[in-house]
């Protein structure tokens, strides 16, 4: 019995694959159809972004820089939705740019989601929003708009001369908006932001990231020059608690479902290691012995 | 040779002792360097783009020609890269409607606007109650074909609506274009796919490699599984039972203190290191000592 026993542990180090991808996709997929709705607990991280957010003046203009694209939009883009009715609801100027030719399209349906809801109907572009697109040179860009937006930014989204929006009047450089919130998925992104932009003119930034990227972005954030930061998916749910608990939003997000399969997932990633750490032991046992 | 060799080297060296001297002066002329600096950036990384597409057509083209190993994944890449090109330049669709006047039949053209932008009906009536000079229905079409068919049904009711197209550049983001159908059919499925199998990967990857073969591994598998966990929800609920006095155990707060302690300071070190060699490299290109941009050793 120990014997075969024995054997069908060693075995378990050639598992196949295919049997690993299908007892995953299971993972992912069972809580998507029968959600578990465990309960979300905000982190410090997502608590010091939400709240330097909402403690901003209540006439701040602040910017949102869309960095990422469809691999990470279920990562970012519950964040990129949650951060602006934030801004609206708090009654912020909202200005929109891009520093990913992807972000020019993840920009344009999270506003279209975020302004769909009842509430910010009347909000009207050009006056509480706007979207100015995407301008290729990456750092380039953010260093140039540190210096003049309308010699970076001639026309908006829509292709309207930039002189022409009321929003975009008073503002000339970067310095003066008072928050930059920059959704990044990697490089142009948060990094540039407060190397060229945020640190530089002191203007309070902080960022929503895929979990991947955050600990490159912590040094910044233990050093006060970053406040905070929505990292990933996590990042994203927590920040939708955050809106339900100070009553600006009254309903569990596409994050917060979303993190059911991905506890589900990071179980089962937890014990493959587990089960592979005991295959790994059993033969090695066995060499030890012969 | 003089013009190949110590006229690049004079012009990195001048340019780039003026940009770090600009950094240090905020007066004239350096203080507005940066901005014309900037705007020459742009203007030479597009021709590096067109570069770029010259390049990616002449190393996928070849292979095609030659019908080298994997041919057919490179003809798709040139066939993409000409798609995308001329539905992003020649052929941009975006065909809308713009109101001028909702007419008689206020309630059919609600409904029927209602229907195409799926939208509530009192959204729809709010938002062309003001219509001005005239109010876009927030519905691109591909085709004229397509907008044109819509137009005649609100003109029948007595609407005064008119056939427009959207201008260049905002062609890249709408939708109803040609362009966004081949980011929202094509690129999105792809990509996403590509990055949603990364978590098969990872868990056939960690299975077979992350194993406890010695002190650092053990502390490097102790912390992920940590992380792993305390980060989601499930992490929550499993720790939430202990009492105040373990509640440094709980795993939301372990994952956290690993965050952004011990995973900090070793990012803050990976920086600085990165930072020096920054430091060095740029000094070592500016000083002509680092030649490999000239496409020397």
């Amino acid at each position: 019995m120990s014997g075969k026993f024995n054997a069908f542990l060693q075995n378990l180090d050639k598992l196949d694959r295919r049997i690993i991808f299908l007892i995953i996709g299971l993972a992912v997929l069972f809580p998507l159809l029968v959600p578990l709705n465990l309960p979300v607990e905000p982190t410090g991280l997502t608590r010091d972004a939400f709240e330097t957010i909402h403690n901003l003046p209540d006439d701040a203009t602040v910017l949102i820089s869309f960095e990422y694209g469809p691999s990470t939009k279920p990562e970012i883009h519950p964040m990129a939705v949650s951060v602006l009715r934030h801004f609206f609801a708090r009654g912020y100027k909202v200005v929109v740019m891009c520093l990913w030719p992807d972000g020019l399209f993840m920009a344009r349906e999270a506003l279209d989601e975020v302004l769909n809801d009842e509430r910010f109907r009347d909000l009207e572009y050009g006056v509480d929003y706007v979207n100015l697109g995407y301008r290729p040179g990456n750092e380039a860009v953010i260093k140039g708009i540190t210096k003049s937006f309308a010699a970076n930014f001639t026309v908006d989204s829509k292709q309207t001369d930039i002189s022409e929006i009321p929003l975009m009047r008073d503002i000339r450089t970067v310095a003066d908006v008072d928050f930059i919130f920059s959704l990044s998925a990697g490089y142009p992104g948060a990094i540039e932001w407060v190397l060229y932009a945020s640190d530089p003119l002191q203007i309070p930034i902080s960022s929503g990231n895929a979990s991947i990227q955050v600990n490159q972005l912590l040094p910044y954030v233990k050093s006060g020059q970053m406040k905070g930061v929505v990292a990933g998916m996590p990042g994203a749910a927590e920040y939708e608690a955050l809106m339900v608990e100070y009553g600006l939003w009254n309903t569990r997000g596409e994050a917060a479902k979303s993190m059911d399969a991905q506890s589900i997932a990071h179980l089962v990633i937890v014990l493959f290691i587990i089960l592979g750490n005991i295959a790994y032991y059993a033969k090695r046992k066995t060499q030890k012995k012969y | 040779m003089f013009l190949k060799r110590q006229v690049p080297l004079a012009i990195v060296f001048i340019v780039g002792v003026i940009m770090l001297l600009s950094w240090f002066i905020p007066h004239e002329p350096f203080a507005n360097l940066e901005i014309h600096a900037t705007q020459w950036f742009d203007i030479i990384a597009s021709f590096a783009m067109i570069l770029g597409a010259l390049n990616l057509l002449k190393l996928q083209g070849r292979k095609v020609i030659r019908r080298q190993k994997g041919w057919f994944y490179s003809l798709a890449a040139v066939l993409g890269f000409f798609l995308t090109l001329t539905f992003g330049f020649f052929f941009k669709g975006g065909y809308y409607l713009e109101v001028k006047d909702v007419g008689p039949n206020a309630p059919y053209f609600n409904q029927r606007v209602s229907e195409v932008t799926h939208t509530e009906i009192d959204a729809v009536e709010r938002a062309f109650s003001k219509i001005g000079k005239g109010k876009p229905i927030n519905c691109n079409f591909y085709t004229h074909g397509g907008a044109l068919k819509l137009y005649n049904e609100l003109s029948s009711k007595g609407a005064v609506v008119e056939i427009k197209q959207l201008p260049w550049g905002s062609h890249l983001q709408e939708r109803g274009t040609f362009y966004s159908w081949i980011f929202y059919s094509i690129f999105t499925p792809l990509t996403s796919t590509m990055f949603a199998l990364l978590a098969f990967f990872v868990a056939s990857a960690s299975y077979r490699a992350f194993k406890i073969r010695n002190l650092e591994a053990t502390i490097l598998l102790a912390a992920g599984i940590i992380i792993m966990i305390g980060r989601v929800p499930l992490g929550a609920y499993l720790t939430g039972w202990l009492p105040s006095w373990l509640q440094w155990l709980h795993l939301p707060r372990l994952q956290e203190w690993i965050y952004q302690y011990p995973n900090a300071a070793g990012a803050r070190a990976i920086m600085i290191g990165i930072g020096l060699g920054i430091v060095g490299t740029s000094l070592r290109v500016i000083l002509g000592i680092e030649k490999s941009f000239m496409g020397e050793k």
